[in-house]
């Protein structure tokens, strides 16, 4: 339903405060508001009204917000002891548990695989170990482990190369790519 | 341990926010803490906003947090952190607001006021003649806001709160309510128009002068 021709008008005027309207359409605007006394009373209203929701409270969480939340999670960790992992844990019988650790080590193995690769793809193994009597070699190269180090953690959530290859790429990082 | 697709992926790499989330999602609780430290000011300041007593406040946004606990092996990121985060702070509130609607509270009568509750618009005269020094103090005119803040309805409510305090703009709002951007921008402009209605008596209290007057 359209709104009647003054709502529109307050819905722009509104907008226009809020800065949601395009450069062009905002200087347009402006030019209205200059020729328009009552537009520009209309938004000085408008704009101390909205001023005036400033002198609510604003209220901080108390101290004990985060411990007392988390005391609540302690009372959720039996559901979450029923996750897909811990029940394969809980409900397997006794014998069967041993079934798990080639599981474990493979994945173990797989991720350590992982991490040589990215090393590998970063030109880390395949290049010489810089001399020690070169300083700005040296510093090099520890920024580059010290980039892989820093994500090791997301090298778990990768599930293909590409992922592992995207780590390096600079602009998600902000910082050059060290090639 | 949760797999995920290339595109969440580089949101986990944009987003520091998405990285804790998801060591919350393979249940690591010291990450869920810090999310917990990072965002219960603004969760509980909304909510504040929206249910106008603390303590309800910070209840609710302990069920916020809880939810996202509850639901972390569900999670798979789409968007920022704090869009799924303020979603589910959305639903919540709008449930709890809806309900009040159902079930109204009985009006105090006109002899309360002060801290113990509102007072009557009619008993707050305003007078433009009033320095603010000599005006309304500053509790009678917090109330007065307040009051004015719950003449709205829940979605007007959330989509001021959000806009105002939050300073999210009308396509992030859009994203938590569940909105079109243009139902965003009617929201908000009615919502203010309503505010305006109820408090343009008290707008010259901060004593600045009008564009008129200058």
């Amino acid at each position: 339903m359209a709104m009647p021709f003054d709502e529109n008008r307050q819905a722009e005027l509104v907008e226009y405060l809020d800065g949601e309207l395009d450069d062009r359409a905002a200087q347009e605007f402006e030019v209205r508001l200059g020729r328009d006394a009552q537009l520009r009373a209309e938004a000085d209203e408008l704009k101390r009204v909205w001023e005036l929701l400033d002198f609510l409270p604003q209220p901080e969480a108390s101290q004990t917000f985060t411990t007392r939340t988390l005391d609540k999670l302690a009372v959720l960790r039996p559901s979450a002891s029923q996750s897909a992992a811990a029940k394969t844990v809980v409900d397997l019988p006794a014998g069967s548990r041993t079934l798990l650790w080639p599981w474990v080590a493979g994945f173990a193995a797989a991720a350590a695989l992982l991490f040589l690769a990215a090393f590998s793809l970063s030109g880390t193994l395949g290049r010489k170990t810089p001399r020690p009597d070169d300083p700005k070699a040296v510093e090099e190269q520890m920024a580059k482990d010290l980039r892989v180090l820093d994500n090791l953690t997301l090298y778990q959530y990768g599930d293909d190369l590409a992922f592992v290859l995207g780590l390096d790429e600079p602009e998600l990082f902000g910082e050059e790519a060290g090639r | 341990m949760g797999v995920i697709g290339q595109t969440s992926a580089q949101m986990a790499l944009r987003d520091p926010d998405i990285r804790l989330m998801l060591r919350v999602r393979d249940d690591d609780a010291e990450a869920f803490a810090e999310l917990v430290e990072r965002y219960q000011q603004r969760i509980v300041g909304i909510m504040n906003h929206l249910l106008g007593n603390t303590d309800e406040a910070e209840d609710l946004a302990q069920e916020v947090f809880l939810r996202v606990y509850r639901n972390r092996h569900k999670y798979s990121p789409s968007a920022k952190f704090s869009t799924w985060l303020f979603t589910i702070a959305n639903n919540l509130a709008l449930n709890v607001l809806r309900g009040r609607q159902r079930k109204p509270t009985v009006p105090l009568p006109a002899q309360e006021s002060g801290p113990l509750g509102p007072r009557p618009a009619e008993q707050i005269v305003p007078d433009r003649e009033l320095t603010p020094a000599r005006g309304l103090r500053q509790r009678e005119l917090q109330t007065v806001i307040r009051a004015a803040l719950e003449e709205l309805n829940e979605r007007q409510r959330m989509a001021v709160v959000l806009n105002k305090f939050e300073e999210m703009s009308y396509g992030e709002i859009a994203e938590i309510m569940g909105l079109t951007t243009k139902a965003v921008k009617s929201l908000l402009s009615r919502a203010r128009g309503k505010l305006r209605e109820v408090l343009q008596p008290y707008v010259f209290m901060d004593g600045a002068p009008s564009a008129e007057e200058k």
